[in-house]
């Protein structure tokens, strides 16, 4: 993404924790289009264009997890911010790092599940789950463009953020009941993989609500 | 200054504590017993939530405005984790109750190898220990929950080899199974608690998974 869209850094002094936050939140978000991607390759029973995103996704995971350690030295150098922009920034970086955690974690049971057998409803209701996360993860960098520039819009989309989430969490729990139908299909294992993969896209989407309530906050004092 | 705010963060967190601990500990009585209590689990697992979010926001406050260094800033950055861990507790804690009521309909579910209640007990004795140490930063108490959390896995995997044999199908196989991953990641957070108590009282960073 184009660092001019993040107007709300852009109003702060400039310095290289900020360079690196818009970089992270950035890579974060990237890290759901590339589950989703994988996700629809398995679907589609192309394991191996699923396992070459997936790897992809394990890449930019790591970019997000040192850019956010560079961040917080940075910040903890006492870098030329107030106190106030240190904390939002902490805040925005730390969630963004642990929703892209929750998508690597999601990653790896996607990997250990591309050699079994999941029967078609699943892996559709997983594909549905993903697709929701993308629109989550959008809609939330949308709503960071807009705390500055139009506040009443980064707060709309921010709501919208908080509903898809509501979408996911009940697609989680509707999912577990499938287990009864597809136990003939699935071994024990496949099951306890599947119920974490579904969890931490559950854990993702939270972590997105998380961002959206943040910014709410955010917004309030722009 | 920052000592107010650190008693005010460590206060949120003991009472996380207790509200964890009775979240583990209603959502194994209502499975073990055959009782829903989801409604309650999932209520207690919300307001875990809302003040995980409360002492992140302290913390990140604290680090802002006092940027504080040597063991105040390792207080601060592990409690944010432990606010995160008894968060995890209580999901675990509805998840458990959750698919109690969904899939086995609430029903008490006879568990043919035995495994379940012994595992519960570890896991109950993880959870107090884990709060306990953090109430008294007790770094030899964190450190023995490695003991425990080796036990529980044995018993998972152990739950995990039946279960494969068995081929599981019926309503109530899969709830226990479901049940025994929630109970292992209850206890996998019990003992990343374990760590962050001792690293806090310490300064050391060990590994108790």
């Amino acid at each position: 993404m184009e660092k001019r869209s993040y107007s709300w850094f852009e109003r702060r002094r400039k310095t290289e924790a900020l360079n690196l936050a818009q970089n992270q939140i950035s890579k974060a978000l990237d890290t759901t289009a590339l589950l989703h991607k994988a996700m629809q390759y398995l679907s589609e029973g192309r394991g191996k264009e699923a396992i070459q995103s997936i790897e992809n996704l394990f890449k930019t995971e790591e970019d997000v997890d040192s850019l956010r350690r560079e961040i917080f030295r940075e910040l903890s150098k006492g870098v030329a911010l107030p106190a106030e922009s240190r904390e939002d920034l902490m805040h925005l970086v730390k969630r963004l790092d642990t929703l892209a955690d929750h998508v690597k974690d999601a990653a790896r049971c996607l990997r250990m599940l591309a050699e079994t057998q999941i029967p078609k409803e699943l892996l559709e209701k997983t594909v549905h789950m993903t697709s929701a996360l993308v629109e989550c993860a959008t809609t939330l960098r949308g709503s960071i463009e807009k705390i500055s520039e139009d506040p009443t819009t980064a707060i709309e989309k921010a709501k919208e953020v908080e509903q898809v989430e509501h979408e996911i969490d009940q697609n989680y729990l509707n999912a577990k009941p499938l287990f009864i139908k597809y136990a003939q299909q699935m071994n024990c294992g496949s099951i306890v993989i599947f119920d974490d993969l579904i969890e931490f896209i559950e854990q993702a989407a939270d972590m997105c609500a998380d961002t959206a309530d943040y910014i709410m906050i955010l917004t309030s004092r722009e | 200054m920052l000592d107010v705010g650190l008693e005010r963060l460590t206060t949120i967190l003991l009472r996380m504590g207790e509200i964890a601990e009775e979240a583990v500990e209603l959502s194994i009585e209502g499975f073990l017993k055959g009782l829903d209590v989801s409604e309650r689990v999932r209520s207690l697992s919300e307001v875990l939530v809302d003040m995980s979010v409360d002492a992140e926001d302290k913390a990140f406050e604290l680090i802002a405005k006092y940027q504080p260094v040597a063991s105040d800033l390792r207080i601060i950055k592990s409690y944010v984790k432990i606010a995160h861990d008894l968060e995890r507790y209580g999901r675990y804690s509805w998840d458990i109750s959750f698919i109690h009521r969904r899939i086995a309909q609430s029903e008490r579910c006879e568990d043919p190898w035995a495994l379940i209640e012994g595992m519960t007990e570890k896991v109950m004795d993880m959870v107090h220990a884990s709060i306990e140490s953090l109430r008294n930063h007790d770094a030899e108490l964190a450190k023995k929950l490695a003991i425990t959390e080796n036990e529980v896995d044995e018993i998972y995997f152990k739950y995990l080899d039946l279960s494969a044999e068995a081929s599981i199908s019926t309503r109530c196989l899969i709830t226990n199974l479901l049940a025994v991953r929630y109970l292992e990641r209850i206890a996998d957070h019990a003992a990343y608690m374990g760590e962050s108590i001792v690293y806090v009282v310490t300064g050391e960073k060990v590994a108790l998974r």
